[in-house]
């Protein structure tokens, strides 16, 4: 093996030569000397022929060194790549042997500056990119490189027995030696998943580019389709008249992870079988499962697959073509029947069928049984079917055809995670960042990918988060913003979603700090109460919860009229910053066994919470006397609070984790009322009051567990009520204002309708009856008698008031 | 310096490093004409019928049953051979034409360097 020394030197010369002239100079000079040598040949020919040769020397000598210049360069290009690409097929994991040694990019930093590697990687334009994705500006790297630290220099740096030593290995050598390096990349706020996560994007990107300038490579080559393959495979023109061609090219920067690369070699095996070569891959994204599907196909054009599946032909069928070619039952059977004898004949289409099971119901509206028909032939083994669905689809409509779903083997396509959505949208991104003018950081990108996975509920992933990419580029480039970040992917989540998301603003942070305040102003006699909203509020702010349930979930117990429908529209205004944001459910018209189906769906249409929930995906719920639904509507509600989601009648996955959910309940409301004195200064005894619930069977103690907060409102004093209907008669104020008149009231007028109106049962609820009886019945009539003009000022007193009109309320 | 190191690490690399790799870029070129025209597909099917387009065996005694399928499958046979030997030798002549091409360019290769220097040397001369 040679040590760092000599593969530095071998590449020195390279190195230099680019570092003076730059890569592109080799194609330039190559081209001028080919015009120039072109030109010359043929100038020598006219020559010879009109001028009797009087040039001929000097423009044989011109040619003879312009050819030598030309060669020169053509074997000089040639030099240079065979460096350029040392180590490239181990690094795509293309090699057909280990290749050892360093790859051209790890020499480009190496010898950049051979006492210290750190400088040598900051200053090499993919190190550089690496670090503006993490956010650190070029200043900011310029400062540090000049700062007082320690130089490792390149021969420190070992390198790997295995494979290449690439970029990724010098990075892991600096995160572990270089203990300055990792300090700048911590006091940005860069932590080593940013960092490596970072440079795998760059590194991706970069063999992505290299990769396609590589013609002569095998990989490469195999892009181009073959002739002359369909004259012994046959053909199926009914097929090709109803199907598309999977194209190869389609998607062609789509990267695989290890287990989809795993599923691929699984499908090629299925497929190679004697017996039932039919596979149902059940998939959540279609997308994906075609993107995998187009690897497989590639692999067998490009001959890298079994031996077995040579000559292959993918389609996708198209049911709608052939239903609207052949619209009624006898000849849509025919079809379909002499479409498959074809290809069966041809032995060599494998028939994709996206959505198999909407197919089968499009058929079935013309009484034609697709899988009585697909049974038979899918047995033959030249017939290749390949059927895609999602998993509640394959459960409910595929699997009771048991015939047919006994010729399919299964894929279960799981879920991506975090780093192959990220890996799927980088094409992507760097599309939009050279079309648009703009550079995401790392952990942009990351929040992209996060915020479309929780805030966007319509859509699948990644084809949302690809979608919010173009968005946001979008929204930068009006913006005139040229680096996105996390706050502008925020801001912009932000303003789309109605949800407080991004840096808090001095004018949130008033807000957040001073919850406690503002909700007391709306939310009487509730201090204890009110603390426990706040608390939650703003851990769910900065967003320190769990994020795979709603943002917050309370419940809110205590008797009637104490203020907590008052709490929640407080804070639908507070969190949404509109009251209209709150959707109320009355629970107990959710007290049958049989009424879990109006909120989750049936078979005669969609439920309420699934309507609503897609109508308004960010909102407060309310679910009002909780108490009363039935318990299978509990276990509903269990599911939601634990898990953000639920999964309709429909089988569609209803996203509830953008949603504040508040239950309120008057559950144990006496013993409330009657131990309200005590608890005050033993506020431990509020377990009591749970007790009593979970004893006499009101909610399950998982029920109350999985609720953020349970919140006890005590009962109003009469004092509180005082408050209480002063901020009511404030309201009956702004809305007697909006027709033109100034409203005040006396205080003894306020003293006689909390006098009037309050009941230990009612609380303050009785207070509104009081108000519309006396204030609101008065204004109406002195609107209406046009005592008063528009534009005047309405006093009421307790003396404004008959005896009969006080009796009355 | 530079310059002298340069030409010892090319002319190191040109008769090392660089006569390999041209082999295995001549073999990838080889692997893609074959594969382009499909020469393994048509070789192992020379006589199979065109596009795999049979007649049906008729009755037994259906003396014009047989004529027609015997008729037909023949035909359909030659079509497909007439059909692949079009492509089968375009394929071959591509790999010739290659093959011949790649030769010259790896004798030229090999002299190269010397080429460069007389060219350049000789139109030297020439000019002044």
């Amino acid at each position: 093996m040679k040590s760092i020394h000599q593969e530095l030197e071998h590449f020195r010369s390279v190195i230099t030569y680019e570092a003076t002239l730059g890569r592109t100079s080799l194609t330039v000079f190559r081209v001028s000397f080919f015009i120039l040598f072109i030109v010359c040949t043929l100038s020598l020919i006219i020559s010879a022929h009109y001028n009797n040769g009087s040039y001929d020397r000097a423009l044989l000598g011109s040619a003879l060194v312009f050819f030598a210049l030309w060669l020169e360069q053509i074997l000089l290009y040639c030099f240079h790549n065979s460096f350029y690409y040392r180590g490239f097929d181990s690094f795509i994991g293309s090699a057909h042997k280990s290749s050892q040694g360093i790859t051209h990019e790890v020499a480009q930093i190496l010898l950049r500056n051979e006492g210290d590697i750190t400088s040598g990687f900051c200053l090499s334009p993919l190190g550089a990119e690496v670090l503006v994705r993490c956010n650190i500006s070029a200043r900011d790297i310029k400062s540090y490189l000049s700062s007082n630290r320690i130089f490792i220099p390149a021969v420190n740096l070992t390198l790997s027995p295995q494979s290449s030593t690439t970029v990724y290995d010098v990075a892991t050598f600096l995160y572990t030696h270089d203990q300055s390096f990792v300090t700048l990349l911590t006091e940005h706020g860069v932590q080593h998943d940013t960092f490596f996560g970072a440079l795998q994007f760059v590194l991706n990107r970069y063999i992505s580019a290299k990769r396609r300038t590589r013609w002569w490579s095998r990989d490469q080559l195999s892009l181009h389709r073959g002739i002359g393959r369909s004259l012994s495979t046959g053909t199926a023109p009914e097929l090709d008249r109803f199907s598309q061609s999977l194209s190869l090219n389609h998607d062609s920067d789509r990267r695989f992870t290890p287990e989809e690369i795993q599923q691929i070699q699984n499908m090629e095996r299925m497929l190679a079988t004697d017996k039932a070569s039919n596979i149902m891959v059940i998939a959540e994204d279609e997308s994906r499962a075609l993107a995998i599907l187009t690897a497989l196909a590639s692999r067998v054009v490009r001959g890298s697959g079994l031996n077995a599946l040579s000559g292959l032909s993918f389609r996708i069928l198209s049911i709608e073509k052939i239903i609207s070619a052949h619209p009624d039952t006898n000849s849509l059977e025919t079809a379909l029947h002499h479409m498959l004898t074809q290809a069966g004949e041809a032995a060599t289409q494998v028939i994709i069928i996206p959505r198999l099971r909407d197919a089968i119901n499009a058929c079935l509206a013309y009484d034609v049984s697709l899988p009585t028909i697909l049974e038979t032939y899918l047995a033959h083994p030249t017939i290749h079917c390949i059927g895609i669905d999602s998993a509640n689809n394959y459960h409910a409509g595929l699997q009771p055809h048991t015939t047919m779903m006994r010729r399919f083997q299964q894929i279960i396509l799981e879920g991506t995670t975090l780093g192959d959505t990220i890996n799927i949208l980088q094409p992507i991104v760097a599309r939009q960042e050279s079309r648009r003018g703009v550079l995401f950081t790392y952990d942009a990108i990351v929040a992209v990918v996060e915020g479309a996975e929780r805030y966007i509920p319509q859509g699948l992933m990644p084809e949302k988060a690809i979608d919010l990419i173009h968005d946001i580029a979008q929204s930068a480039q009006q913006q005139g913003v040229v680096c996105i970040t996390i706050p502008f992917v925020q801001t912009f989540l932000s303003q789309a979603t109605g949800i407080p998301l991004g840096p808090i603003t001095t004018q949130e942070r008033d807000q957040l700090l001073h919850l406690e305040q503002i909700l007391s102003m709306r939310v009487v006699g509730q201090p204890e109460a009110v603390k426990a909203i706040a608390r939650t509020l703003r851990r769910a702010r900065v967003d320190i919860e769990r994020t795979d349930k709603p943002m917050g979930s309370f419940l809110f117990l205590g008797p009637t009229g104490v203020g907590k429908t008052e709490t929640a529209k407080a804070l639908a205004h507070i969190f949404f910053g509109d009251e209209q944001k709150m959707v109320r459910f009355d629970m107990s018209e959710f007290s049958g066994a049989h009424t879990l189906g109006y909120l989750t769906g049936d078979e005669n249409g969609t439920g309420m919470l699934t309507d609503k929930l897609q109508e308004h995906p960010y909102c407060l719920i309310l679910l009002d006397e909780f108490e009363k639904a039935h318990s299978s509507v509990h276990d509903l509600f269990l599911q939601i609070l634990d898990e953000g989601y639920f999964t309709s009648t429909q089988g569609i996955k209803v996203n509830a984790r953008n949603t504040l959910i508040i239950a309120t309940s008057n559950a144990a409301s006496d013993l409330i009322a009657k131990t309200s004195h005590i608890r005050t200064n033993a506020p431990h005894l509020e377990a009591d009051v749970l007790n009593h619930i979970i004893e006499n069977g009101i909610f399950k103690p998982e029920l109350l567990n999985r609720f953020d907060s349970t919140v006890i409102f005590e009962p109003l004093p009469k004092e509180a009520l005082t408050q209480v209907a002063q901020l009511l008669v404030n309201d009956v104020s702004t809305r007697v204002l909006t027709r033109g008149y100034h409203l005040t009231t006396t205080p003894e007028l306020i003293a006689l309708i909390v006098e009037k109106s309050f009941t230990e049962r009612s609380g303050g609820r009785g207070l509104n009856h009081g108000i519309q009886d006396l204030i609101e019945e008065k204004i109406a009539q002195i609107i209406i008698e046009g005592k008063t003009p528009v534009g005047g000022h309405i006093h009421l007193s307790v003396e404004d008031f008959s005896p009969v009109e006080l009796s009355l309320s | 310096m530079f310059f002298l190191t340069i030409v010892h690490d090319y002319l190191t690399w040109h008769y090392t490093t660089a006569l390999i790799s041209f082999v295995r870029i001549y073999k990838n070129f080889w692997w893609f004409l074959t594969q382009f025209f499909s020469l393994p597909q048509l070789l192992t099917s020379l006589f199979a019928p065109y596009k795999r387009m049979t007649e049906r065996r008729g009755k037994l005694l259906d003396m014009e049953g047989w004529l027609e399928y015997f008729t037909i499958n023949l035909l359909s046979r030659l079509l497909g051979l007439v059909a692949r030997l079009t492509i089968i030798i375009s394929g071959v002549l591509s790999l010739s034409v290659f093959s011949l091409v790649a030769a010259i360019w790896y004798a030229i290769f090999i002299i190269a360097p010397i080429l460069v220097a007389l060219c350049f040397s000789y139109g030297l001369y020439l000019l002044f």
